[in-house]
């Protein structure tokens, strides 16, 4: 899946968006996804696309809503984001409000000449007018499902699970 | 080891587990950045009313407060002792009730009898913050120095922390003590015998009356203003005296690593506690206290904010 979304980056963009291009990978499980996709980038086109981390705790629309806010991650943004052409990067899209919240905060780092969206599973569901413009798979999900993407560091086989349980709105940070 | 914050009000750093102090020091360390950024405000607490209650007088506090609001996006009201009507014979819980009842989330507060944010914190259920209580506790200022300490020693376990001055009046060095111990820090405090009971050998730390013993060694020292305003008694012969025993001087500095950090909490008191050259030299890292003092208030307020 994260070759199909780096094809379709390098298909879909041309020469002079490939040289601003960045990611910018969401916390936790966007990071290294971004990662991921910028290594099948590189290697495929011979560049280095550099990649940065945010977390959008301060940007969310549920504090004070929530019992308890999830804890904030480093953000590391290594580059000026002024005329980049970013891909926001996240594991899953549900809802679109961590999306939304992302947004806003990218704007505030930089004013970027283009921002487009790559998930690995869009799971439908976006109460906000979000759409993955990059996706590994479009799955249809009940609301008492979450999908779960698990990496070889999480000590898991790697894969993406369909779990029991609440849906993936705010699960960020956990 | 880092927590969950679960707590409506900050009143004392005695209060908090060293979880919710790292939890606290990497929430700032990420408020730090957004004072760097091009856009220097979130969000954040969009919505949320922080009254800044100081019943004691403040400037440097009070101004570090309201800038750490505004670039929450909080709405902000600022009350004053001498101008609310407390001075009119109003009680304190009913000034409070009344700032609550305009709605108030978190009260911001400073005031000159030790407890009288606990008091609240029992009887409120908005958020209270401790801006400093007489010669209790001022939490946020432990945070902003055992921040400063580990950006810039990358660590606070195993460090000789030396603490300088009226310790027997000073509520921030009774914060520092707690959140460095908790942190692993060793603490040492030194100064004249009347402001530096021995007492405060029975929590654990090193208690000195000479300069040298206290800050040979150290690697941080943390020296501390002498305040005329809680001192009626004499506690030393002159200030003079005390300057030429006490204060951190191009002679006295020797006794000081090259790498160890000075700190100061402001006002300084300039020739007294600390000389001028010093104050504003390599090793002085009193302005930069000042800066993260903002990105502490934000995390605090942005932790507070999130369980109201």
């Amino acid at each position: 899946m994260v070759a199909k979304i780096s094809r379709s980056i390098v298909s879909r963009l041309n020469k002079s968006q490939i040289k601003r291009l960045a990611f910018i990978g969401i916390h936790s499980k966007g990071v290294p996804l971004a990662h991921k996709i910028a290594e099948a980038v590189n290697s495929r086109l011979g560049v280095e696309i550099p990649v940065a981390h945010l977390d959008i705790s301060m940007y969310r629309d549920d504090i004070g809503i929530r019992k308890t806010l999830p804890n904030i991650l480093p953000t590391e943004v290594p580059f000026d984001l002024d005329e980049k052409v970013i891909i926001l990067v996240d594991d899953v899209l549900s809802t679109g409000r961590t999306i939304r919240a992302a947004l806003d905060a990218i704007t505030d780092y930089g004013r970027p000449d283009l921002i487009r969206l790559a998930v690995l599973i869009d799971r439908g569901g976006q109460e906000f007018p979000v759409k993955a413009d990059f996706f590994g798979a479009k799955v249809n999900v009940r609301k008492n499902q979450r999908v779960t993407v698990l990496w070889e560091h999480d000590g898991m086989p790697p894969g993406v699970y369909l779990l029991p349980g609440k849906d993936n709105s705010g699960e960020h940070g956990k | 080891m880092t927590s969950i914050w679960t707590k409506k009000d900050l009143l004392s750093i005695y209060d908090l587990s060293a979880g919710e102090l790292v939890l606290l020091l990497d929430t700032a360390a990420e408020f730090k950045k957004v004072s760097e950024r091009r856009v220097k405000k979130v969000p954040a607490l969009r919505g949320t009313t922080v009254v800044n209650f100081f019943v004691e007088p403040s400037t440097r506090t009070r101004i570090s407060f309201e800038l750490a609001e505004q670039r929450l996006s909080a709405d902000i009201i600022n009350v004053s002792g001498m101008t609310s009507s407390l001075t009119k014979g109003e009680s304190l819980l009913d000034t409070a009730r009344n700032i609550q009842s305009l709605q108030a989330d978190i009260i911001v507060m400073r005031h000159s009898a030790a407890g009288a944010q606990n008091f609240l914190a029992d009887r409120l259920s908005c958020g209270i913050v401790n801006a400093g209580d007489g010669s209790h506790s001022h939490p946020t200022q432990a945070l902003l120095d055992i921040f400063t300490i580990l950006q810039k020693k990358g660590r606070i376990k195993g460090l000789n922390v030396a603490i300088v001055g009226d310790i027997l009046h000073s509520r921030v060095a009774r914060s520092d003590i707690w959140g460095l111990l908790k942190l692993g820090a060793n603490v040492t405090i030194g100064g004249p015998a009347t402001l530096v009971p021995k007492e405060f050998e029975e929590i654990g730390v090193r208690v000195c009356h000479n300069l040298k013993d206290a800050i040979e060694g150290a690697d941080v020292v943390n020296l501390l203003r002498i305040q005329h305003e809680r001192q009626k008694a004499a506690f030393f012969p002159s200030i003079n005296e005390y300057a030429n025993i006490f204060g951190l001087n191009e002679d006295t500095l020797k006794y000081l690593g090259k790498d160890a950090l000075v700190m100061h909490p402001g006002p300084i008191n300039r020739g007294v506690e600390l000389a001028s050259s010093i104050a504003d030299g390599a090793q002085s890292v009193i302005l930069e206290q000042v800066t993260n003092g903002l990105a502490v208030r934000m995390a605090v307020l942005y932790l507070i904010a999130g369980v109201l």
